[in-house]
């Protein structure tokens, strides 16, 4: 077996944790033990926020929904209830755009809500 | 108007002209309201690069609107698909402390992107001709056919 050398190879791993730690605060950035460490720590955090995001978003358009169907006399609750109802098959991403990019359809959508509520 | 791949939740704020005749249509799972011309980036369909498919919308709107599943009889989206492209790469990184598990893996979506050809609204149950008025809204802005 040929004889390995290190170097390089240790050096080449070093460079690239601490140029993913760039911007880190404190030693994080510079010392190549704890920029390991909070390397590791982020990807994690990373994994674990692309499933939040999907639940994050998921509130806000609730939020949003929530705050529009009142301007029309509704409670998110009842809105929902009613576009089901209505067979009105959008679901919560669509209509928080729809809110905020056009309101006019927001009302439509509301009406027809109300009306399958009431029949 | 073209929705980028990733974080594609956070881009749906995206201006809208008002009195553009568009359609929500629904591709695997997800909504994505759109007008003629439009780029969309999807999650990969099953179909070859140029292919069409047609569609059924959730729903119009922009000058005159359908809402309920009895409206929409009818309406039709037609679209091609463009390109089949990957995400951008995202590193999955698992790791559990103590236990000397850890996993690095790559990973990047399969997606496709298509153009909307056409949003053609559903005839009121009167009139006999539902051609004629199909796809005059939709003329304002003709899409660069790649």
């Amino acid at each position: 077996m040929p004889r390995v050398k290190r170097s390089v190879h240790a050096r080449k791993k070093r460079r690239r944790v601490l140029a993913a730690a760039s911007g880190y605060r404190g030693t994080k950035n510079s010392s190549y033990k704890r920029a390991k460490e909070q390397v590791s720590r982020s990807l994690m955090y990373a994994f674990r926020d692309r499933r939040a995001r999907k639940r994050d978003f998921r509130r806000l358009w609730i939020t949003r929904i929530n705050a529009a169907a009142r301007q029309n006399g509704l409670s998110y609750n009842q809105l929902i209830h009613g576009l089901k109802a209505a067979e009105v098959n959008l679901n919560r991403r669509t209509l928080a755009d729809l809110a905020v990019s056009d309101p006019e359809m927001f009302s439509t959508l509301a009406r027809q809500a109300k009306s399958a509520l009431s029949a | 108007m073209a929705l980028k791949p990733d974080k594609s939740d956070e881009t749906r704020n995206v201006k809208h002209e008002t009195g553009v005749l568009y359609a929500v249509i629904d591709i695997g799972g997800k909504q994505y309201r759109v007008e003629k011309g439009d780029d969309v980036i999807v999650d990969r369909l099953d179909l070859a690069e140029g292919k069409t498919m047609s569609l059924k919308p959730v729903l119009l709107g922009g000058g005159k609107s359908a809402v309920t599943a009895a409206e929409l009889k009818g309406a039709r989206v037609k679209a091609r698909v463009e390109e089949h492209l990957l995400g951008k790469k995202i590193r999955v990184f698992k790791y559990k402390p103590k236990t000397t598990y850890k996993r690095t893996r790559g990973h990047r979506s399969r997606l496709s992107r298509i153009t909307i050809q056409s949003i053609a609204a559903a005839a009121p149950k009167k009139k006999a001709e539902p051609k004629a008025e199909v796809e005059k809204p939709a003329k304002l802005e003709k899409p660069a056919k790649a």
